[in-house]
């Protein structure tokens, strides 16, 4: 009775301790969630400044008075800011949602992460030297300049996409592969033990072997679509339209594989 | 007999006075209206005794003879027994054969629908004894995979919706 003090006492220090360092743990960690949710906080914020834009924009061209002007000035000072701000959290998410992903190609990645950081660079600067614009003039000279860098980011975006995309069935396709490997080595087990007819089998495990080279040959097609993606932003949706159609059906052959292996399990638990 | 009848009416009368509630007895035939067949059964009956008729005068001679009514039957000719024999031998083999035609239908009917039960009932249910691999630690560590990878499957979605490029508004101008 006189030991129960001293352990609830350690039990609870041990308690509080554990809490108070998982909760440190958590806001080091920035994941594409959070990543996600900044992008649609700051989307939410530009649809609020166009609106504010097209407003003042309409009552300067009306009136044409100092007070319209700098009330237009103000909102598309803000426009921009906020444009910058959710492309640069849109393509962070991206990167996030990328360096996420299992199964995408790590040269690729670093490829796709170099671009990405010079363009939220690129923002960053471009966002930090809107202030000094003096006039309307100005900031549309600034615009202009966010909206020529967007163009040309437009391949890098589906680019990354793709990635993405491409990245999830060859995880899969990799999983796939491994209970592949893992069942022909049983099935020639169980040939040399020669208490199972194994023909079936082995003739299964190539047929699953084949939709595994269908997936192979259709992620190689969506990757040469989207290497033709021109430099405009057009182009590049349509390449990326015509890359993912090739993932989806590369990914419906891994379906059908995954239920073809699921089979062969089956008939070996099973006698002849 | 006739104490005897008197006792009885006595009876009655006693009976009758003992029960004055009687149970009314439902008397038929004393009211209900005689059933009169439709005419057309009547012509047919009549055609019947008609045939009855002939037949009857055709095998029999009604002679009188001193003292009463005798009857005789006619010589039938050998011939004709032969053929009536025969066609009754036909008649009745036709019909037999008719009955047992049907029976054989029948039967070879429900034989058939009962393959056909049977058929379903073994593409349904294949017993399959279990190998020695069922409980094999590689086996049930690959079907764990499988099983853990189609879930995975059918819950991942190849296309990023809501990474697309967003949609923003670049035509900044002042101009009217």
């Amino acid at each position: 009775m006189k030991y129960l003090l001293p352990v609830v006492i350690v039990f609870l220090l041990f308690s509080f301790a554990s809490s108070v360092f998982s909760q440190s743990a958590s806001p080091s960690q920035f994941n594409f969630d959070q990543a996600y949710r900044d992008y649609l906080y700051n989307s939410d914020q530009y649809r609020k400044a166009n609106l504010d834009y097209e407003l003042y924009r309409s009552q300067y061209l009306k009136f044409k008075t100092l007070k319209s002007q700098e009330n237009a000035y103000s909102a598309t000072l803000s426009l921009l800011k906020t444009r910058d701000e959710t492309i640069k959290t849109y393509m962070t998410a991206l990167r996030l949602k990328l360096s996420e992903t299992p199964g995408a190609d790590g040269a690729k990645k670093a490829v796709i992460f170099t671009k990405i950081d010079q363009e939220v660079a690129w923002h960053t600067a471009h966002h930090n030297s809107l202030p000094s614009a003096g006039s309307l003039e100005d900031l549309v000279s600034d615009s202009d300049e966010a909206k020529a860098r967007f163009n040309a980011d437009r391949p890098l975006f589906y680019d990354s996409l793709i990635a993405i995309s491409g990245g999830k069935v060859a995880y899969v396709r990799g999983k796939e592969e491994e209970i592949l490997a893992a069942l022909k080595e049983k099935t020639a087990e169980i040939r040399a033990n020669g208490d199972k007819n194994t023909q079936i089998l082995e003739r299964w495990e190539l047929d699953t072997e084949e939709k595994i080279t269908r997936c192979k040959e259709k992620e190689a097609e969506a990757y040469a679509a989207i290497a033709k993606a021109g430099a405009s932003g057009n182009e590049a949706a349509t390449s990326y339209n015509q890359a993912l159609f090739r993932l989806k059906e590369a990914f419906q052959y891994l379906k059908e594989a995954n239920s073809y292996l699921k089979e062969i399990v089956n008939e070996i638990k099973y006698q002849d | 007999m006739k104490l005897n009848t008197k006792t009885n009416k006595n009876m009655d009368t006693q009976t009758n006075t003992t029960l004055p509630e009687q149970v009314p007895q439902p008397v038929i035939g004393s009211n209900m209206p005689s059933p009169v067949p439709p005419s057309w059964v009547r012509r047919a009956v009549d055609k019947i005794m008609l045939v009855f008729k002939f037949i009857k005068a055709k095998f029999y001679n009604i002679s009188d003879s001193v003292g009463g009514v005798s009857s005789s039957v006619t010589e039938i000719s050998q011939r004709t027994k032969k053929i009536a024999t025969s066609v009754a031998a036909l008649f009745l083999l036709l019909v037999t054969f008719a009955i047992v035609l049907t029976y054989i239908k029948n039967r070879s009917k429900i034989v058939s629908q009962e393959e056909k039960k049977d058929d379903g009932m073994a593409t349904t249910i294949v017993e399959r004894k279990p190998s020695r691999y069922a409980s094999d630690e590689t086996v049930l560590r690959i079907e764990t995979d499988v099983k853990a990878l189609e879930s995975e499957i059918g819950t991942s979605e190849i296309e990023e919706k809501n990474l697309t490029p967003p949609s923003l508004n670049f035509d900044i101008n002042f101009k009217e």
